[in-house]
């Protein structure tokens, strides 16, 4: 596998030198993609596995029967994005993961250089060939901030129960909706997943500002039920932070 | 010995039919294309079908009930016609006319896609309605990759997405998990759903020996290489399981 990679990276590496006629980004790619790969190996194979399958030796350790699994960088699909559902995700979504890591899952790797950390992106994306070919569709994150006040809250938990939160996060927001319970969420590898307890910030994954909460919201986490409400939300921007509000005003207090 | 008189003889003897040919194109235009083949046939099922999936409702049971029986096996009277079974003929490629732009309709109605089992070509949209009084989300699944994981609260707004890739798109909710549906989008027209008396016909195929193709959503996928002529009509006959 191995081998065969080191093979088709010189054979890439060949093909651009003796094309002068190509970017030199693509040339710059390459080479960062080739750092990229000592870096994974060292700190990444463990979980996400030698041919980026998600299949590492210690990928089954906390995830045999339940989600959360390294991501299998093979199939395309992403969870934290800043595009639009089905999308691949942007260089600066994957950059953000791999520099605050994912709580409870998957350590922050800031101790790696920026340069170092944009190396392994080219590496990881290097394993799913839709990368060279589909261009990934963002949407605008940049409105700005509804303040954080008691109204707003109010309005938040209104666009809860209307957006039916509560069938898989639950009335109280603990994670304990009826679909929940009954055991039948399913993540896109068929393991069973568990809509995050909503009232305590510390487990979430993807961030834990309001502008974080507004995009797990419009872009929704392609691989699991959690959906996009990016056709309800647009042009209502202002309901995204209502209930990015009410959802943190859950563990405001602790 | 070598005469260069003979060679040019010869490449001159061997040369004219090839030279009278690409002159006969320039005058005649470019030679038509066959797309004559028409396909014809029947999808059957042996036996009694299993008894349907019953799955138990645990959310919204005042709009969707209490359990829902799903059958996916639909038979048509005792020669077991087999309807909702995708017919397709592999390995030919469009026939290069423009795809129609419409939109092919996934509409989530009392609890269930419509339609449930639906074909669309290569670079046309979904549109993905949500008809019931309360929240589905529409989850699309490609190859192991999310497609589309979209959700609507009732009266939504309708939501648009373009099928880039041909193949089997998978269509669930997550919120109600006996909601299932498939979509199959084809790169080339040659394709048809059989109706309630398992009949299908495909028309215009480019004749040829091609590999047809029957896809069902429970019984999996039958495969015979039929010869498609020019003239007339192609009889083909495919039987479960
Ligand atoms: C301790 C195990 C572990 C290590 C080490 C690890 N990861 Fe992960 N990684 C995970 C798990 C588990 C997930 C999936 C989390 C989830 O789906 O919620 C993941 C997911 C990801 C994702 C996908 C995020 C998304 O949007 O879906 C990326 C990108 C990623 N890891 C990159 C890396 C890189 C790069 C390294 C090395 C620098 C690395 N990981 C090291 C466990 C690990
Ligand atoms: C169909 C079930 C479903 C619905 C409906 C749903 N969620 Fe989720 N949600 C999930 C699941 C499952 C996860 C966990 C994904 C994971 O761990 O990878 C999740 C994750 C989240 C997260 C991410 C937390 C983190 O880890 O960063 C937030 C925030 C969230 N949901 C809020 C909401 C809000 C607000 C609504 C309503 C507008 C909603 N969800 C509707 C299933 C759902």
């Amino acid at each position: 596998m191995k081998t065969s990679r080191t093979f088709y990276g010189w054979t890439m590496v060949l093909f651009f030198i003796a094309q002068p006629a190509f970017g030199s980004s693509e040339v710059s790619f390459l080479n960062s993609a080739r750092e990229g790969q000592t870096i994974y190996e060292r700190s990444c194979l463990i979980c996400h596995g030698v041919s980026g399958k998600g299949d590492g030796p210690a990928a089954f350790y906390n995830a045999a029967f339940s989600a959360s699994r390294a991501r299998d960088f093979t199939v395309g699909y992403y969870k934290f994005r800043s595009t639009v559902s089905g999308s691949l995700p942007l260089d600066e979504d994957l950059f953000r993961t791999i520099t605050n890591g994912i709580p409870g899952y998957m350590p922050s790797f800031s101790g790696l250089s920026l340069e170092q950390r944009w190396q392994v992106v080219a590496y990881i994306k290097s394993f799913y060939s839709g990368f060279q070919d589909e261009t990934p569709e963002s949407i605008s994150l940049n409105g700005s901030p509804i303040p954080f006040t008691a109204a707003s809250v109010q309005r938040g938990k209104a666009l809860y129960e209307e957006m039916d939160c509560s069938s898989c996060h639950g009335r109280q927001a603990r994670g304990d909706g009826s679909v929940a319970l009954a055991g039948e969420l399913k993540d896109s590898r068929g393991l069973s997943i568990s809509p995050n307890d909503l009232t305590n910030r510390t487990g979430w994954k993807n961030g834990t500002t309001a502008r974080d909460v507004v995009r797990t919201l419009r872009t929704g986490l392609d691989g699991t039920p959690m959906p996009s409400y990016e056709s309800q939300l647009a042009g209502h921007e202002e309901d995204a932070w209502h209930l990015a509000n009410y959802v943190l005003s859950l563990s405001h207090h602790e | 010995m070598f005469s260069p008189a003979l060679y040019l003889h010869r490449f001159l003897l061997l040369s004219t039919p090839l030279v009278l040919g690409v002159v006969a194109v320039q005058i005649l235009g470019p030679v038509e294309m066959t797309y004559a083949g028409t396909l014809e046939g029947t999808v059957h099922y042996r036996g009694k079908p299993p008894p349907p999936k019953v799955l138990q409702v645990i959310k919204d049971q005042d709009h969707c009930g209490a359990e829902v029986s799903i059958q996916s096996i639909q038979i048509h009277d005792a020669h077991g016609f087999l309807s909702n079974a995708v017919v397709s003929v592999e390995g030919v490629k469009g026939s290069g006319e423009e795809v129609v732009e419409i939109e092919r309709p996934v509409i989530n109605t009392r609890c269930a896609f419509s339609p449930r089992i639906s074909m669309a070509r290569q670079g046309q949209e979904i549109e993905i309605r949500n008809q019931d009084p309360i929240l589905h989300n529409t989850h699309i699944k490609y190859r192991g990759r999310t497609f589309l994981n979209v959700a609507q609260v009732p009266g939504g707004n309708p939501i648009v997405k373009r099928l880039k890739r041909s193949g089997l798109h998978t269509i669930w909710c997550d919120k109600h998990i006996f909601m299932e549906g498939s979509l199959l989008v084809f790169s080339h027209p040659y394709y048809s759903m059989t109706n309630q008396t398992g009949m299908f016909r495909i028309e215009g195929i480019p004749a040829g020996k091609h590999p047809i193709r029957v896809w069902h959503e429970t019984l999996g996928i039958l495969e015979k290489v039929v010869n498609v002529t020019e003239k007339g009509i192609i009889q083909v006959k495919f039987t479960y399981p």
